[in-house]
């Protein structure tokens, strides 16, 4: 063996060694920034790569997708995705595709002018302006009625704005104002400095119409590496970061001064089947095949073994909350080897003598799986690998960067596609009619289609005149879609993790990071 | 006996290969970035909404971009805007190509020199001692330090500073662009790899140099040994030492990706590893012309280097004529 060889070896092995031993001590650097932030409630928070640099982020500082409390929408995300009165005192639904909202009186934006119809107005003509809506809105869509009340009418008919009102993109600004460069809005926090990949600082808004905040500073210091996030924390660079990693959890828990906090699930790791697969990736157009692998997947152990219980069995390709009471009409499919193994012989596909793959005609019962490196993690997709692999089902795994990613989804070059869709508003029809709806505009709905019977199930669920019928008609478009169809397996609910100083209180995780508040937390000292 | 040429002649002839170079540099970017698989016009759509695009979307976005026309099209567009100085737009920021790069580059410059200086600082006194106390302690020391080093993952490397210099003694700040403080640690994981690699070479030059017949001359008579070495066996060692340092500074600037995402340096570094990854042509295009550009002048510099340290030294097969 070559000598650097050798070295390498011996290296990895002392990693272990020298993590255990830098994990015992207690940092010196902590204590002093400790202090100062706990004096002067300034906590500093690590988000991952700054976004706001992209083109049309831009037009979105400090809103999407990171949320640093400085704007707010007129109606907001609870946590159980159901939608609550905000900067609107209440609301009320036309018939003709308008909703009228009524504003809350004695609101002011940072610069001191007073909230009303107009800045409504002026926020969604720039939302269109700068191709930030994605709810048919158009210049014509907000018509103030009055200094406190405002019609908004989208362009197309979609009965699902008030649902999509919730969403960061929304949040309104102040008439004039350019948040691109300096956010002027009636948050919590008022915008002070944002320097590209580097921070983004927001102070308390003393003359805030709500509750103040806690703390007097914010700042989000934009670390895209998980391991550094991890480490600065340990440091005590900073005080809060958020989407750790799993494989980071233990060594963090047994860091003392460190806690732990998980949020609901808010997105949930999905399993999109090909229905609609051409040549060599028609296979899953045969729905006993399909069922098998959903039968095949042994869920509860992925949570409890592969995910450390930082996930949620669930059986819907949302956060099952999103559909409220009707989340049960989903049921998933049952966990079954045996039944998976009868179903596979039943549509052709048997194993001959010692063979471990299933083949057909000569032809071997092989599956290509995509799936981006950013968005699900490896153990994920070698358990699923192995799971098939148990009733003879070889499954290639192919992990792209995004963009030759989309090309395969788009291209129909795929049998299976492992993702990870979040939920960051409170409708719950808006990924069923995006993904798996003939008529959706997105391409690679092509190939995953889940049938006209869904396709009727979901126009039902997007006409719902209130949000409980929408809630009862998604989870019967759901149930065809998982339950009847298998065009999609819900594997499990991720829990969104974050680390904290255990300096930190009032810290109350959302399952959408994109809708999560700040104005609870503080430093004790 | 060959004609002399002047610095100047030597000057003119490697322009006119560099825009020689820079025309094949042009060529092999715009190919290399438009054959990989993905479609930029979806990926801009993907960013800028969050959701994914429509057919028609893209469609429409790809005509804007020019993307439907044929490669040669492309390839002739980008390359007159290209000799005006215009690199295009971004796909993702929206900004000029050109703003894009120079507003990092600084931050990825700064990195690489200092780490090319820290390793000379580092390498050749280690070197050198090595050689003088060969087969001592010290000497295999270096050796298994420039094991060690050759053989670290940077990433690796730059975590293990962190958990020792941030975490563990709480002395340096474990990421960001701020004072020197913030530079020491990301500039040591650059320069530690190759500085083990540049110690050895010293300590071998420098041993062939010791076993010269003007360095027995000059210790007859009586010069001190570190003398001797510094004053005659580094000087005439130095040319393949200058040669792998003007490449290391060249390499150290393509490879501080990992460095930067680690670091969260905000250098150039990562913001090609994400142009890559959103196949942002025009980024990806400028970004390989620029380091093009930025190897082939390092190359001419190093041998021009070469002029001031050795007067024997020919260049392009002539010997050169320094008042030229």
């Amino acid at each position: 063996m070559a000598p650097h060889r050798v070295v390498s070896f011996a290296l990895a092995g002392l990693m272990p060694l020298a993590l255990a031993t830098c994990e015992r001590r207690e940092p010196a650097a902590r204590s002093a920034h400790a202090t100062r932030a706990a004096e002067g409630q300034e906590l500093v928070v690590a988000a991952g790569q700054d976004e706001f640099g992209l083109e049309l982020n831009r037009h979105r500082l400090g809103m999407y997708p990171l949320n640093a409390g400085v704007c707010e929408p007129l109606v907001r995300l609870t946590h159980d995705f159901r939608v609550e009165p905000w900067l609107a005192a209440r609301w009320a639904y036309r018939g003709d595709g308008t909703y009228r909202f009524t504003l809350r009186q004695g609101v002011r934006f940072h610069d001191g002018r007073v909230l009303d119809a107009a800045s409504v107005k002026y926020t969604i003509d720039h939302s269109v302006a700068t191709r930030t809506q994605y709810s048919f809105l158009d210049e014509h869509s907000a018509q103030v009625v009055d200094d406190s009340t405002v019609d908004i009418r989208p362009g197309r008919a979609n009965t699902r704005l008030l649902e999509q009102l919730v969403h960061p993109t929304y949040a309104i600004i102040a008439p004039g104002n350019d948040p691109a460069v300096h956010p002027i809005c009636t948050g919590p926090f008022r915008f002070v400095e944002y320097v590209r990949q580097d921070h983004l600082t927001v102070e308390r808004n003393e003359s805030y119409w709500g509750e103040k905040a806690k703390l007097r500073r914010l700042t989000f210091r934009f670390l895209p590496d998980d391991n550094t996030r991890a480490l600065a924390l340990r440091a005590g660079d900073l005080e809060a970061i958020f989407d750790v990693p799993r494989s980071m959890v233990a060594g963090l828990e047994h860091t003392s001064g460190i806690t732990i906090m998980t949020a609901p699930p808010g997105a949930v790791i999905v399993l999109y089947i090909a229905t609609r697969g051409r040549g060599a990736h028609a296979r899953l157009a045969d729905p006993m095949l399909r069922r098998a692998i959903a039968m095949a997947i042994d869920r509860r152990t992925l949570v409890e073994q592969v995910l450390d219980g930082y996930g949620a069995m669930v059986n819907t390709v949302n956060p099952p909350t999103v559909l409220g009471q009707y989340a049960s009409r989903v049921t998933g499919v049952p966990y079954d080897p045996t039944g998976a193994a009868r179903l596979l012989d039943r549509a052709g596909w048997t194993a001959a003598g010692d063979q471990r793959v299933r083949s057909k005609g000569g032809e071997r019962l092989t599956l290509t799986l995509i799936a981006q490196p950013s968005g699900v993690d490896r153990a994920v997709t070698e358990y699923v690998q192995a799971q098939l692999a148990r009733v003879g089902i070889d499954m290639r795994v192919e992990r792209l960067d995004p963009a030759a990613f989309e090309s395969r989804l788009n291209g129909g070059e795929f049998d299976l596609d492992l993702e990870v869709p979040n939920q960051n508003d409170a409708n719950p029809a808006f990924l069923l009619a995006l993904r798996w709806y003939s008529k959706s505009s997105v391409k690679s709905t092509a190939f995953l289609a889940a049938g006209p019977r869904f396709d009727d199930a979901v126009e039902q669920a997007l006409s719902a005149p209130d949000h409980e019928t929408l809630q009862r008609r998604a989870a019967d478009a759901m149930h065809i879609l998982v339950d009847e169809e298998v065009a999609a397996i819900p594997l499990a609910g991720i829990y969104r993790i974050y680390a904290m100083s255990s300096r930190v209180h009032g810290f109350d995780p959302h399952p959408s990071k994109t809708n999560q508040w700040w104005s609870t937390v503080w430093l004790a000292k | 006996m060959a004609r002399e040429v002047t610095v100047r002649e030597y000057l003119s002839r490697r322009l006119a290969h560099l825009a020689l170079v820079w025309l094949g540099i042009t060529i092999l970017a715009f190919v290399l970035a438009n054959l990989a698989p993905g479609d930029p016009a979806q990926m801009i759509l993907i960013r800028r909404t969050g959701e994914i695009p429509s057919e028609e979307a893209i469609g429409r976005l790809r005509s804007q971009l020019g993307l439907d026309d044929p490669l040669p099209v492309r390839y002739g567009r980008w390359l007159t805007h290209a000799a005006r100085g215009d690199f295009g737009t971004s796909y993702q920021t929206g900004e000029p190509v050109v703003r894009e790069l120079s507003d990092r580059f600084p931050a990825t410059l700064e990195l690489g020199v200092t780490a090319v200086l820290l390793g000379l600082v580092v390498s050749l006194p280690l070197g050198m001692l090595a050689a003088l106390r060969r087969d001592t302690l010290l000497d295999h020391g270096s050796r298994l330090l420039a094991l060690a080093g050759a053989s670290m993952p940077s990433f690796w490397l730059g975590y293990l500073l962190i958990l020792l210099f941030a975490v563990t003694l709480g002395l340096l700040p474990v990421a960001g662009r701020g004072g020197w403080a913030h530079l020491v640690l990301p500039a040591l994981t650059l320069s530690l790899g190759d500085a083990a690699s540049l110690t050895r070479l010293t300590r071998s030059l420098l041993l062939e140099e010791l076993g010269e017949d003007y360095v027995r001359t000059a210790r007859a008579k009586g010069m001190p040994g570190w003398r001797v070495a510094t004053r005659h066996a580094l000087r005439n060692a130095l040319n393949p030492i200058v040669t792998l340092t003007g490449l290391r500074l060249g390499r150290l600037l393509g490879q501080a990706a990992i460095v930067e995402t680690v670091f969260a340096w905000p250098g150039i570094g990562r913001y090609l590893v994400d142009s890559i990854y959103d196949r942002d042509y025009p980024v990806i295009q400028g970004f390989v012309l620029y380091m093009g550009t930025v190897f082939v002048v390092l190359n001419l510099l190093v041998d021009l280097a070469y002029m001031w340290l050795d007067p024997r030294v020919e260049l392009a097969g002539r010997r050169v004529a320094r008042h030229g």
